[in-house]
C-alpha cells in the first residue's frame, strides 16, 4: 500500500495546508543566517506555534566574532515578536551534547507533541543529535523538518579550520567485534576538508559511493565538481555507479538509495554529511535507524556569511518540508 | 600496468591492494633507522604527517606481517627484533572520546571524576579484546604461528580463560566466564555496553560495569601474563601496544575538556613500565610535549626513564653534513618499488631510475639565461645616476651571462662597493664571481632574474625533487605523482613507448608547480588549517618581496625567520601557533647559532620547501635568516588573520620604500 510508503514533503505551506494541526512547537535555530527566520515565520502566519526553543551557537572567537555579533542581532531583530528573548538558549559550538539532549528533553516534555524542526542554520553537530533524540521520544508524535534554501552561499570559505575526522556526538560506532566497512557514503559539498585522505586511509577497503546533488546548477555545480575531483586524486573511482545523482531536495529518496545501498541495512556503512542539508538529513535517520556511524570533520569557525537571504519562487520563500513522523508513526524505516 | 597510468596515483600504500603488491611497494627502508620500535620499552614516534610514521607503525599490525607471509617475502624486521604481538587502539575511530559527552549525572557514581577511569577502563577491554584479535589472527596462518611459536588450541585457551577471569584485576566482571569463547563475547558486551551509552541509545550504565571499573594497562598487563603461563606465547614474546591519534587529544574541542586526562591516564600506563607490555605511540613533535603528567600523580613520565623517542622528521631531514642524510636513499627505495610494479623497460642494472627519469638539474647559468630569454637587458635594474660606461659592461655582459650580469648588479650596490662602477675589469675574473659571494646569492639573483623577466621559477632533476620532498616521503610521492601526470597528459594521443620516459624538465616544472600548489591548498584541511594557511600565506608574500627588492642582494638569507627563544618562551599563544605550524609540517624549524653579540639561544623557522615554487622563493638556506622580534611576528600574525596582504619595499635608497618591514633588519642596518 501506498500509505504506508508514502512520506510526504514538499514547500512548507503545502504541507502544513494538509496536515491541519492546529498547532506546533518550534525548535530551531537563532543564527547569524537570515533563512534561520524563514520557518517559523511560515509557521506563525499559517497557523500558530505555542512553545518555541531556538539555540545560538557561538563559534570560538575569531576574526569574524564581531560580524557575527551583529548579524545575530539584525536577524533577531527579523525574528521581532515571534518570538521572546527567553525561547532563546545560547550554546558555544563545541558544548558538550548532554546539554543539547536536556535542552530537547525539556523541550519535548513540554510539547503537545507535534513538531518542527527547522534543520536550516544549525551546525550539524547539535541538528544529528536533535533530530536523533526527537525521532526515538514517543511523546512525539509529528516530526516534520524544515529547510530553507538560501539566495546564495558565500563564494568562499564556508568554514575553516576543521577538527579531525571524528564521529558527531551519538553517532559513534555500535557494534563490536568491528566489521570491515563495506560502504562509506559521502554527501558531496563544496569543501573536502581533508575527507580524500582520510577515505584512502581508513576506508580503502571499502566502497565509496559520493551522493551528488542533482540537478546541479550554477554555480555550486564546479564546486561540487570539484569536490569529486579532489576524492578522485587521493580514491580513484573504479566505477560511474560510485557517483550516485541524489535530488538535493528529496530526503525520501536520498534515504532509500542509502537503504538500497546497503540492502536494508544489511551491509555495514559509514555517512560522511558534507553535502546539502537535506542529503544530511538522509544520513541522519538512517544513521539513527541502523546505529550507523556518522563521521564529519567539525569547523571550528562558521563563515558569518555562509549563505545571504531567503531563495524565492514566484516571490514565495523556498522551504521544504519533510515529514519524518505522523500520528505517532515513524514513516521511515530499513523495511521500506 | 598501462603506461598511461600513473604509478604514483594511490599515495598510500594499504593491504587493500592485495598481498602481493602492497610487499612490493612497501618500503622497509625506516626499519633499521627506527630499531628501538621493535624492542622492549615505550617508544613515542615522533614525525609529521607523510614522515612514514604510519608506515612504521603499520610494519607492527599482524594483517601486515601476514600479507609478507602469503606473499611469501621475508618479513623485513631483523630476525632478533621481530618476536612480538602488537595489537592497539584508534582513539578517535572507537568512540571512547566520546565519554565527554555524557554529563556527570549520567554515571552511576553522579561524578564527572570518574570519567577518565572509564576512558582508561574502555581501553583496557578494547585492547584485551584486540590481543586475542591478534594472536587469532597470527594462528590462522602457518608461518606466522610458527614464526611466533603460538599455540592457541581451544582447550589451552579455556583453561587459559578460566584462570584469567579470576584474576583481581577484572574485579569479578568475567566471574561467569566458562571458557574462551564466553571470556571473548563478554568483553564484546561490555564495549558494546559502553558505545550503547556513549551514543545515548542506554541512559545509564549498568552496575556491572560502574562497579568493575578497571586501572588502565593492569588487566591488559595480567592478560599478557596469563598467555605465556599457559604457553600460548614463548615468554621472550614482546606485546606492543599501538595507541594511535594520542596527539589529536589536545586539539580536538569536540570532545570536552577531558583530553587532557585522557592523555594523563595514557601516560599512567606507559608510567607503570612494565616488563609485559611495550606502548607505541605515534605523535607529532610537540602535541606529545603538551601533557606529561599521569593521571592523580604529581610525576611526570620523562624520556629514558618511561618512554624512548624515536624522531622521525629528525632522522630524514637534512642536517649541514649530507653524508649522514638518509632520505634521498628512501626516496629512492620508494621510487624503485612503484616503477617497479609497472611495465616499463627498465635501464640497466647499474642505473638510478630516479637519476634516470628526473635527470640532473639544470646550472644556475643555463637558468638565468632560459629566464632571460631573447631580451636579457630586460633583468637589469640600472640607475640613473649609474656611469655609462658601467651600465653599457652590465648591459652587454647580460647577453652573454645573464646571471653574472645580474650578481654585477648587486655587487656594486653593497656598502663599499660602488667604486668597481668606475673602475671594473672586462673579462673574468669578476669579483662578484668569488665562490662564495656568489654561492650564497645564486638562488636569489635568479629569483630576481625570473621576476624581472616575468617567468616563473623552473623546477627539475633529481636535486630539486629531493630538496623539495623536505625529508617528506608523502610529499615525496606526491611531486613524482603530479610530474608523472603531467607527462601523461603531454603524451596525449602518441603511442606509449615501451621504455621508461626520461621526463623533460619543462613537464618537471609543471608537475612540481601542481604539486606546490597542491600542499598550499591542503594547509587548511587541517585542524586549524585556515589560521595557519593566512599566516604562511602572509610570510610566503613577505620572503618573496624581500628577495626580489633587495637589490643589493645583502639578505639572501631571507626566506626564513629567527627569534630569540628566550622571548619565544615568554609568548605562550606564539610559541604554541608556530610549533603547530611545525607539527603540522607547514614550518620546518631548527635552534641555531646566532652571529649577533648577544649570542642567545636563537630558534629559525622556514617554509615547508614544498611550498617554495608557489611562493616563487628559494628551497635553500642561506646565509642569516631575518633576525626578528616576537613582536614583529605578532605584528604578521595579526595583519595575516585580519587578511591583510604583506607589503613592503626592503630598498632603502627608495624614497617611497614602505615602513612595515624596516623594523626587521635593525641589528643590520647600514649594511646595504
Amino acid at each position: 500500500m501506498i500509505g504506508d510508503h508514502f512520506r510526504p514533503w514538499g514547500p512548507f505551506t503545502w504541507v502544513l495546508d494538509r496536515l491541519q494541526a492546529p498547532e506546533w512547537d518550534y525548535f530551531g535555530c537563532h543564527s547569524t543566517e537570515e533563512r534561520c527566520v524563514g520557518a517559523l515565520s511560515v509557521l506563525e502566519l499559517k497557523t500558530k506555534s505555542r512553545n518555541k526553543k531556538l539555540v545560538r551557537v557561538i563559534d570560538p572567537p575569531s576574526q569574524y566574532s564581531s560580524r557575527s555579533e551583529s548579524l545575530l542581532a539584525s536577524t533577531r531583530t527579523q525574528f521581532g515578536n515571534y518570538i521572546a528573548d527567553d525561547d532563546i538558549e545560547e550554546m558555544s559550538l563545541f558544548t558538550d551534547i548532554s546539554t543539547v539532549a536536556k535542552l530537547v528533553t525539556r523541550f519535548v516534555a513540554e510539547s503537545c507533541g507535534k513538531v518542527v524542526i527547522d534543520i536550516s542554520s544549525f551546525p550539524k553537530r547539535f541538528f544529528f543529535p536533535i533530530v536523533k533524540l526527537l525521532m526515538l521520544n514517543d511523546k512525539v508524535t509529528d516530526l516534520v523538518a524544515t529547510y530553507t534554501f538560501p539566495a546564495t552561499h558565500s563564494q568562499s570559505f564556508l568554514a575553516e579550520n576543521p577538527e579531525t575526522w571524528l564521529n558527531i556526538p551519538m553517532f559513534g560506532p555500535q557494534n563490536f567485534p568491528e566489521v570491515t566497512t563495506d560502504y562509506a557514503i559521502v554527501g558531496v559539498g563544496f569543501h573536502t576538508y581533508g575527507l580524500p585522505e582520510l577515505l584512502k586511509n581508513e576506508y580503502s577497503k571499502s566502497t565509496v559511493k559520493l551522493f551528488f546533488p542533482f540537478p546541479p546548477g550554477p554555480p555550486s555545480y564546479q564546486r561540487t565538481w570539484e569536490f569529486v575531483r579532489e576524492i578522485e586524486k587521493y580514491y580513484p573511482l573504479r566505477s560511474s555507479t560510485q557517483i550516485v545523482r541524489v535530488d538535493a531536495h528529496d530526503v525520501s529518496d536520498a534515504f532509500s538509495y542509502i537503504c538500497s545501498i546497503t540492502n536494508k541495512g544489511a551491509n555495514s556503512a559509514v555517512m560522511a554529511p558534507y553535502g546539502p542539508k537535506p542529503m544530511s538529513l538522509a544520513m541522519c535517520i538512517y544513521a539513527t535507524l541502523s546505529n550507523s556511524p556518522v563521521y564529519y570533520t567539525q569547523p571550528r569557525v562558521y563563515n558569518p556569511d555562509y549563505c545571504v537571504g531567503i531563495n524565492k519562487i514566484n516571490g514565495v520563500p523556498d522551504i521544504s518540508s519533510y515529514c519524518i513522523k505522523l500520528n505517532g508513526r515513524l514513516l521511515y524505516s530499513l523495511d521500506n | 600496468m598501462d603506461k598511461r597510468t600513473n604509478p604514483f596515483h594511490d599515495l598510500y600504500v594499504s593491504e587493500s591492494i592485495g598481498h602481493d603488491r602492497f610487499v612490493k611497494l612497501f618500503s622497509p627502508f625506516l626499519v633499521e633507522h627506527a630499531l628501538p620500535l621493535f624492542d622492549s620499552g615505550n617508544v613515542v614516534l615522533l614525525g609529521v604527517q607523510g614522515s612514514g610514521k604510519s608506515m612504521l607503525l603499520n610494519l607492527l599490525k599482524p594483517d601486515t606481517r601476514i600479507a609478507y607471509a602469503l606473499a611469501n617475502v621475508k618479513y623485513p624486521v631483523p630476525k632478533s627484533f621481530s618476536n612480538f604481538i602488537s595489537a592497539g587502539i584508534n582513539l578517535t575511530r572507537c568512540g571512547i572520546l566520546d565519554f565527554g559527552q555524557r554529563d556527570n549525572g549520567s554515571f552511576a557514581d553522579d561524578s564527572g571524576e570518574t570519567i577518565p577511569i572509564y576512558f582508561g577502563d574502555f581501553l583496557n577491554y578494547w585492547i584485551v579484546a584486540d590481543i586475542l584479535n591478534s594472536i587469532e589472527k597470527l594462528s590462522a596462518n602457518q608461518q606466522t604461528k610458527a614464526d611466533l611459536f603460538i599455540d592457541n588450541d581451544q582447550s589451552i585457551m579455556d583453561e587459559w580463560a578460566k584462570e584469567l577471569k579470576n584474576d583481581d584485576c577484572w574485579f569479578g566482571y568475567l566471574s561467569d566466564v566458562t571458557n574462551y569463547f564466553d571470556l571473548k563475547k563478554k568483553i564484546a558486551k561490555r564495549i558494546n555496553d559502553y558505545r550503547s551509552f556513549l551514543n545515548f541509545n542506554t541512559q545509564t550504565l549498568s552496575g556491572d560495569i560502574t562497579s568493575t571499573k578497571t586501572s588502565v594497562g593492569v588487566p591488559i598487563s595480567h592478560t599478557v601474563a596469563f598467555l605465556k603461563k599457559y604457553a600460548v606465547v614463548p615468554t621472550e614474546v614482546n606485546f606492543f601496544i599501538r595507541i594511535d591519534q594520542y596527539e589529536e587529544l589536545t586539539r580536538l574541542d569536540s570532545i570536552g575538556d577531558k583530553a587532557s586526562e585522557y592523555q594523563q591516564i595514557i601516560n599512567k600506563a606507559l608510567g607503570l613500565r612494565d616488563p609485559n607490555l611495550s606502548y607505541r605511540i605515534g605523535s607529532r613533535r610537540f602535541a606529545w610535549r603538551k601533557e606529561l603528567r599521569m593521571y592523580k600523580s604529581g610525576a611526570i613520565v620523562e624520556e629514558e626513564r618511561n618512554y624512548k623517542i624515536v624522531n622521525i622528521d629528525s632522522i630524514l631531514r637534512r642536517k649541514e653534513n649530507r653524508r649522514t642524510w638518509i632520505f634521498p636513499d628512501f626516496a629512492k627505495d620508494v621510487f624503485d618499488r612503484r616503477i617497479g610494479m609497472t611495465d616499463f623497460g627498465l635501464p640497466p642494472k647499474n642505473k638510478n631510475i630516479l637519476q634516470f627519469v628526473f635527470g640532473s638539474n639544470i646550472d644556475s647559468v643555463g637558468l638565468a639565461k632560459k629566464y632571460a630569454g631573447s631580451s636579457s637587458q630586460r633583468l637589469l635594474r640600472l640607475d640613473d645616476s649609474w656611469p655609462k660606461d658601467w651600465c653599457d659592461f652590465l648591459t652587454s655582459l647580460s647577453s652573454q651571462d645573464p646571471l653574472s650580469a645580474k650578481l654585477a648588479e648587486g655587487w656594486c650596490r653593497q656598502q663599499g662597493k660602488q667604486n668597481i662602477m668606475y673602475n671594473f675589469p672586462r673579462t673574468p675574473p669578476f669579483p662578484w664571481e668569488k665562490t662564495y659571494w656568489k654561492k650564497e646569492r645564486l638562488d636569489q639573483a635568479l629569483i630576481q632574474i625570473a621576476a624581472r623577466c616575468g617567468e616563473r621559477l623552473k623546477w627539475s632533476g633529481i636535486d630539486d625533487v629531493i630538496a623539495l620532498s623536505g625529508g617528506n616521503i608523502l610529499v615525496f610521492v606526491s611531486i613524482c605523482q603530479h610530474i608523472w601526470a603531467a607527462w601523461i597528459r603531454d603524451m596525449r594521443g602518441s603511442e606509449p613507448d615501451t621504455a621508461l620516459p626520461q621526463i623533460e624538465p619543462e613537464l618537471q616544472t609543471v608537475g612540481i608547480h601542481e604539486a606546490s600548489m597542491h600542499w598550499h591548498d591542503k594547509i587548511c584541511y587541517e585542524n586549524g588549517g585556515n589560521d595557519r594557511k593566512r599566516f604562511i600565506d602572509y610570510i610566503g608574500t613577505l620572503f618573496y618581496q624581500s628577495l626580489t627588492e633587495d637589490k643589493a642582494m645583502s639578505y639572501p638569507g631571507n626566506n626564513g625567520f629567527s627569534l630569540r627563544v628566550s622571548e619565544l618562551e615568554n609568548d605562550h599563544y606564539l610559541r604554541y601557533f608556530l610549533d603547530d605550524a611545525v607539527d603540522y609540517g607547514d614550518l620546518h624549524d631548527s635552534s641555531h647559532t646566532t652571529k649577533t653579540k648577544d649570542r642567545e639561544l636563537r630558534r629559525k623557522w622556514y617554509l615547508n620547501p614544498i611550498l617554495s615554487p608557489f611562493f616563487r622563493i628559494p628551497v635553500a638556506h642561506t646565509k642569516e635568516p631575518m633576525y626578528i622580534t616576537v613582536k614583529e611576528v605578532r605584528t604578521w600574525l595579526l595583519k595575516s588573520q585580519l587578511g591583510e596582504t604583506a607589503v613592503r619595499k626592503v630598498d632603502k635608497t627608495k624614497p617611497d620604500g614602505g615602513t612595515v618591514q624596516m623594523p626587521l633588519f635593525e641589528c643590520d642596518k647600514g649594511k646595504a
